[in-house]
C-alpha cells in the first residue's frame, strides 16, 4: 500500500508543479494561463509523436533522456514522500541521490555534445561547470541534516516522527533551507539561473542541450526535469513542515500541499526577477556551497 | 608460494626470452604475451588464496655471497596489491600482442615486452620482498623497466624528455627510499621489512616523512607528480594502462607498509597525507580540465585518483590514531577498493585511448570526434569507463567513493572541535572533486568520442582488431561487476582493514550500493524499452542537428575541449607563439600553441636541477680523465683510511 502511494506520487505528482508554476506565472503577468494540467497533456502529446534525429548523433543521444528520467525515478525511491519510509533506503544512500543526479547530468551533457552542435555543446560547457558547484552545496546542506539527526539515511533525516530536525537546530538547518533552494534552482534550471522560457541559445544552459531532442525523446526529458524539480521540493517539504504528529493519511496529504506552495514560490521568483548574468551563476553557487558550509559549522561539535 | 614465485619467474623470462627473439617480432610477441597472461594467472590464484582467509605465505633462502638471506612473503596486504596487477598484466598482455606490431618497428617488439614484462616482475617483487636489500632490488627494477617503456619511442625528443623526467624522479624517490633503508638499518639492526618497530622516539616521524618522499614520488603524490603526465602519455598504451592502473599503486602499498612498520605512525601523518592526497586530487583534475591529449589528461586523472586514494589512507590513520576504528575502516576500505577500481578503469581507459589512437592515427581530442559511429566497440567502452572513472553508480568508481564520503559523515559527525571541521571541509572538498571529474570526463568522450569527426583522421577511423576490444571487454565487465555487486571485493578486506586497523576492524556493509545497482540497471532497461517502444509507435525520421539556420555548418564549428574546459580554465591557459631563429636557408615554421602556464616542473623542478647540475660542473674539473690525477686521490684516500683506522683503534681499549 504505501509502496503504491509512493510509485503514485512519484510519477503523477511531477507534472503538476509545472502547472502551478506557469499558472502563478500567468497570473502575476495578468494572464489566465494555460490549464493547470497543460504539462500532462504535452507528455501525451510529445509521446505520440515521432522524432527527429540526426545523422550524426549515436545510441548516447538516445540514452541521454532515458538515463536523465531513470535516475531521478530511481533517486526518488531513497526520498521518503509519506507517512512511511523509502522504498529504497539504505545507510549513506544520500551520497548516492546526489550520484545518481550527477549521473544524469552526466548522460544530458553527453547527450548535447553527440549532436555535434556548438550550442548544445556550450550548454553542455556551462551545464558540467555549474554542477561541479552544485554538487558540494548539496552534498554540504545534507551534511548538516546528518550531524543533526546522526544518520546518513535519508529516509531517516527527512523521515519525521521523532523530533524534526528543525526543532532541534533552528537556524543553521534555515541556512541550510536556503542554500538547499538555491541548489534547486540552479539544479532544476529556473530562474534567476537560468530561463526555461528563453527562446535565445546563447544565453541557455539546460534548454539548450535539449534543442535536438524532440517527440518521445523530449517528452521523456521533460517528465524527468519535472521528477527531479519535484524530488527538491520534496527534500525542503520535508525538512521544513513538521511530520509524523497527525495520522498517517495527513503525511501523506501534506507532501503535494508543500509540493504545490514551493511550486508556487518558485513561479512567483520568476515572475518577480529577471536571470542574472551568465557569469554571476557561479558565485551564487559558492554563496549556496558557503550557506551550507555555515549552517554546518554551527552544527558541529 | 611456489605458485607465485613461478608465476614471477615465468613473466621474467618470458621478457628475456622475448628480448633475445629480437628481431623476429612475431615470435617476441608470442613469448612476451603468452608468459605475461600465464604469469597473471600463475599470480592471481595464491593472492585470492591468502585474501579468502588462507595464511599468509613466507619464505627464505639462504641464497649465500654475496645475497645471504632472502626472504619474501605474501600477507593480506600485498596480495590486495598483487590481485590488479595480475589482472591488469595479464590483460594488457594480451592487448599488446595486437598493439604492439602496429606500433613498433619488428625491431623494438623484444624491447618493449621485455619492458612490459620486467616491470610485471619487478612489481611482484616489490609486493612479496620481505627484506630491505630484495625491495630495492626489485623497486629499481621496476622503476628501469618502466622508463624503457616510457621511452620506448625514443627517437621523439618529446618522448625523451619524459623518459629523462621519469628517470629523475624515478632515482630521487629510489634516494629518499635508501635513506629510509639506512635509517631503518643503523636504529633497528633490522632489515626485515615486517618486524615493527618499538614506538616512541623521533624515529617514526623520520622514516614516515622520509617514506612520503621516497613512494610518494612513484604514487605521483602531488608535488612530485609531474613526472607522470609525461611519462604515461609517452610509452605504449598497454604499459601505460599497468604504470597508470598498477606501478602508482606500489608507491601506495609502500606508504602503507611503511605506516605498519612504525605501528601507525605518529599524530601528523594522518592530517599530511589528507592534505597531499586532497591537494593532488584537486589539481589532477583540475588540470585533466585542460589537456588536449587523451593520454595526458588520463595520466593527470590519475594523479586525482591517486590522491584520492592517499586521501582514504590519511582519513584511516587518523581515526585510527583516535580509536575509531569503525571510521578507519570505512576509510581504509574505500581507499582500497580503489586501488582495485581505479586500476581495472584507468586500464580500460588506457586500453581504449590506445585503441582510438590505432583507429584513428592520432591521441589529440581537438583532431577527434565521431568515433561512436566509427568506432562502435571503442567508444562504448570508453564511455563506460569514463562513467565509470567519474565515480558515477552503478559502476565500479562508485562504491569506493561512497566509503570515503561514509567515513568522512561519520568522522564529522563523531569527532570534535577543528577535527571535526577538518573532515566535513574535507568532505565539502571532495565533493567539488567529483564534480570535476565528471565534467573532465564528459569533455573526454564528448569531445574524442562524440560528435562529428573533426579531421580527416577521424572521418576515416576504422575499428581495432578484436585482439584489441575483447581484452578491453574484459575489464569493462569487471567494472560493471565490481560496480554492482562491490560487498565481493570488499569481504575480502578483512585480512588487510586487520592489518591496518587493528582486529576489531570489519569489511563494512555494501548490500546497499549493490541495491542501488540492481534498481538503476532494472530502472534503465525499462526506461529503454519504454523509448524503443514510443520511437517505434511514433515514428523516427532523420534530419539534420540544429544549427540556428546557418546554411553552412561544418564539423569545425563544434564546442572544442578547450572550450569546453574554457570556464575553469580561463588565466590558465596561456598563448605562446615559437619563432625559431630565421636561418639563411631552410626557415622552420613558427607555431602558436595554447598551453598551460609552466607548471611546477618549469617553474621550480627544472631550475632548481639545473643549479644543482650547474655546481656539479664545478666538480668536473676534479675528474679531469688524467690517470696521475686518480692515483693520487687513491693514495691520498688509503693514507686516510689508515689513519682513521688507526686512530679508532688507539682509541678503544
Amino acid at each position: 500500500m504505501n509502496l503504491v502511494l509512493h510509485l503514485l506520487l512519484l510519477t503523477l505528482l511531477p507534472p503538476l508543479m509545472g502547472g502551478v508554476i506557469g499558472r502563478v506565472r500567468a497570473l502575476v503577468a495578468g494572464r489566465r494561463g494555460p490549464p493547470l494540467l497543460q504539462p500532462y497533456y504535452e507528455l501525451v502529446k510529445l509521446a505520440q509523436k515521432s522524432a527527429v534525429i540526426s545523422p550524426t548523433t549515436s545510441w548516447v543521444f538516445l540514452a541521454g533522456p532515458v538515463v536523465g528520467l531513470t535516475t531521478a525515478l530511481v533517486a526518488g525511491l531513497m526520498l521518503p514522500l509519506g507517512a512511511a519510509s523509502a522504498p529504497l533506503s539504505f545507510t549513506g544512500d544520500l551520497v548516492a541521490f546526489a550520484y545518481l543526479l550527477g549521473l544524469g547530468r552526466f548522460f544530458t551533457s553527453a547527450a548535447a555534445l553527440d549532436t555535434g552542435s556548438a550550442f548544445e555543446g556550450m550548454g553542455a560547457a556551462r551545464e558540467a561547470t555549474y554542477s561541479a558547484l552544485i554538487e558540494p552545496a548539496l552534498l554540504l546542506g545534507m551534511m548538516a541534516l546528518v550531524l543533526s539527526t546522526g544518520s546518513t539515511s535519508l529516509a531517516a533525516l527527512l523521515g519525521g516522527g521523532a523530533p524534526s530536525p528543525l526543532s532541534v537546530a533552528g537556524a543553521p538547518l534555515l541556512l541550510v533551507g536556503v542554500s538547499l533552494f538555491l541548489v534547486l534552482l540552479a539544479e532544476n534550471s529556473r530562474v534567476p539561473f537560468d530561463d526555461p522560457a528563453t527562446h535565445l541559445e546563447l544565453t541557455m544552459v539546460h534548454e539548450v542541450m535539449v534543442l535536438d531532442h524532440s517527440g518521445p525523446l523530449l517528452g521523456l526529458i521533460q517528465y524527468g526535469a519535472w521528477v527531479k524539480l519535484t524530488l527538491f521540493a520534496a527534500i525542503l517539504v520535508r525538512l521544513l513542515l513538521p511530520l509524523g504528529w497527525g495520522p498517517a493519511w495527513a503525511d501523506w496529504a501534506l507532501l503535494p500541499v508543500g509540493v504545490v506552495v514551493v511550486a508556487a514560490g518558485i513561479g512567483a521568483i520568476e515572475s518577480s526577477m529577471a536571470r542574472t548574468r551568465l557569469l554571476l551563476v557561479p558565485r551564487m553557487l559558492v554563496s549556496a556551497c558557503l550557506l551550507s558550509a555555515f549552517g554546518l559549522l554551527l552544527l558541529a561539535r | 608460494m611456489i605458485a607465485l614465485l613461478a608465476g614471477a619467474a615465468l613473466t621474467f623470462s618470458g621478457g628475456l626470452a622475448a628480448l633475445l627473439a629480437g628481431r623476429r617480432a612475431r615470435l617476441a610477441g608470442a613469448l612476451g604475451a603468452a608468459s605475461a597472461s600465464l604469469g597473471g594467472a600463475l599470480i592471481l590464484v595464491p593472492a585470492l588464496e591468502v585474501l579468502r582467509g588462507g595464511a599468509p605465505l613466507t619464505l627464505t633462502a639462504q641464497l649465500g655471497a654475496p645475497w645471504g638471506a632472502v626472504s619474501v612473503g605474501l600477507d593480506p596486504l600485498s596480495a590486495w596489491f598483487a590481485v590488479p596487477l595480475a589482472v591488469l598484466g595479464a590483460v594488457g598482455a594480451l592487448y599488446g600482442a595486437s598493439y604492439l606490431p602496429a606500433h613498433a618497428p619488428a625491431s623494438r617488439t623484444g624491447v618493449a615486452w621485455f619492458s612490459y614484462n620486467t616491470l610485471l616482475a619487478g612489481m611482484l617483487g616489490v609486493l612479496v620482498a620481505r627484506d630491505a636489500t630484495l625491495f630495492l632490488v626489485t623497486w629499481e627494477l621496476m622503476s628501469l623497466a618502466g622508463w624503457g617503456l616510457v621511452s620506448f619511442e625514443h627517437r621523439r625528443p618529446e618522448v625523451r624528455r619524459a623518459g629523462l623526467v621519469y628517470l629523475a624522479a624515478a632515482h630521487l624517490g629510489t634516494a629518499l627510499l635508501l635513506s629510509f633503508f639506512l635509517v631503518l638499518r643503523h636504529h633497528t639492526g633490522e632489515s626485515a621489512l615486517l618486524t615493527p618497530l618499538a614506538v616512541g622516539s623521533a624515529l617514526p616521524s623520520v622514516l614516515l616523512a622520509l617514506a612520503i618522499g621516497g613512494f610518494g614520488a612513484k604514487a605521483g603524490l602531488i608535488p612530485l607528480h609531474v613526472w607522470l603526465p609525461e611519462a604515461h602519455a609517452a610509452a605504449p598504451s598497454h604499459g601505460s594502462a599497468l604504470m597508470s592502473g598498477v606501478m602508482v599503486k606500489i608507491g601506495v602499498y609502500g606508504l602503507l607498509r611503511a605506516a605498519l612498520l612504525v605501528g601507525g605512525g605518529p599524530p601528523w601523518f594522518g592530517p599530511v597525507l589528507v592534505a597531499l592526497g586532497l591537494t593532488g586530487a584537486l589539481v589532477g583534475i583540475r588540470m585533466s580540465i585542460t589537456q588536449r591529449e587523451l593520454k595526458r589528461a588520463l595520466a593527470l586523472s590519475t594523479v586525482e585518483n591517486v590522491g584520492l586514494i592517499v586521501m582514504g589512507i590519511g582519513l584511516g590513520a587518523w581515526a585510527a590514531a583516535r580509536g575509531a576504528t569503525e571510521i578507519a575502516a570505512l576509510a581504509y576500505g574505500g581507499a582500497l577498493l580503489h586501488v582495485w577500481g581505479h586500476g581495472l578503469m584507468k586500464g580500460l581507459l588506457f586500453l581504449g585511448a590506445g585503441s582510438v589512437m590505432h583507429g584513428a592515427h592520432t591521441g589529440d581530442m581537438e583532431h577527434l570526434g565521431g568515433l561512436m559511429r566509427r568506432m562502435p566497440w571503442t567508444g562504448a567502452l570508453l564511455a563506460l569507463g569514463a562513467v565509470a572513472i567519474a565515480g558515477l553508480p552503478p559502476l565500479s568508481g562508485f562504491a569506493a567513493e561512497w566509503l570515503l564520503y561514509l567515513s568522512l559523515a561519520g568522522g564529522g559527525a563523531e569527532f570534535t572541535g577543528l577535527t571535526a571541521v577538518s573532515w566535513l571541509v574535507v568532505l565539502g572538498a571532495l565533493a567539488l572533486v567529483g564534480g570535476l571529474a565528471s565534467l573532465a570526463f564528459v569533455r573526454l568522450i564528448g569531445i574524442a568520442i562524440l560528435g562529428s569527426p573533426r579531421s580527416d583522421r577521424a572521418a576515416t577511423a576504422v575499428e581495432s582488431p578484436r585482439g584489441m576490444l575483447v581484452p578491453m571487454g574484459a575489464l569493462a565487465a569487471a567494472v560493471v561487476g565490481l560496480g554492482a555487486a562491490p560487498g565481493l571485493a570488499v569481504g575480502l578486506q578483512g585480512g588487510v582493514l586487520t592489518q591496518l586497523a587493528g582486529p576489531a576492524a570489519s569489511p563494512p556493509d555494501l548490500s546497499g550500493v549493490s541495491l542501488l545497482a540492481a534498481a538503476l540497471w532494472g530502472g534503465l532497461a525499462v526506461g529503454g524499452l519504454l523509448l524503443w517502444a514510443l520511437l517505434r509507435r511514433g515514428g523516427v525520421r532523420s534530419g539534420e542537428t540544429w544549427g540556428c539556420g546557418y546554411a553552412s555548418p561544418s564539423p569545425t564549428m563544434q564546442y572544442t575541449g578547450r572550450s569546453l574546459g574554457q570556464i575553469l580554465a580561463q588565466g590558465v591557459l596561456v598563448k605562446t607563439m615559437t619563432r625559431p631563429e630565421p636561418t639563411p636557408l631552410h626557415p622552420a615554421p613558427a607555431r602558436l600553441d595554447d598551453l598551460l602556464v609552466p607548471g611546477l616542473l618549469g617553474a621550480v623542478y627544472v631550475p632548481t636541477l639545473a643549479w644543482v647540475a650547474a655546481r656539479f660542473l664545478a666538480l668536473r674539473r676534479r675528474q679531469a680523465g688524467n690517470v696521475h690525477l686518480y692515483l693520487a686521490y687513491m693514495g691520498v684516500g688509503l693514507v686516510l683510511a689508515l689513519a682513521w683506522a688507526t686512530l679508532s683503534a688507539g682509541g678503544a681499549p
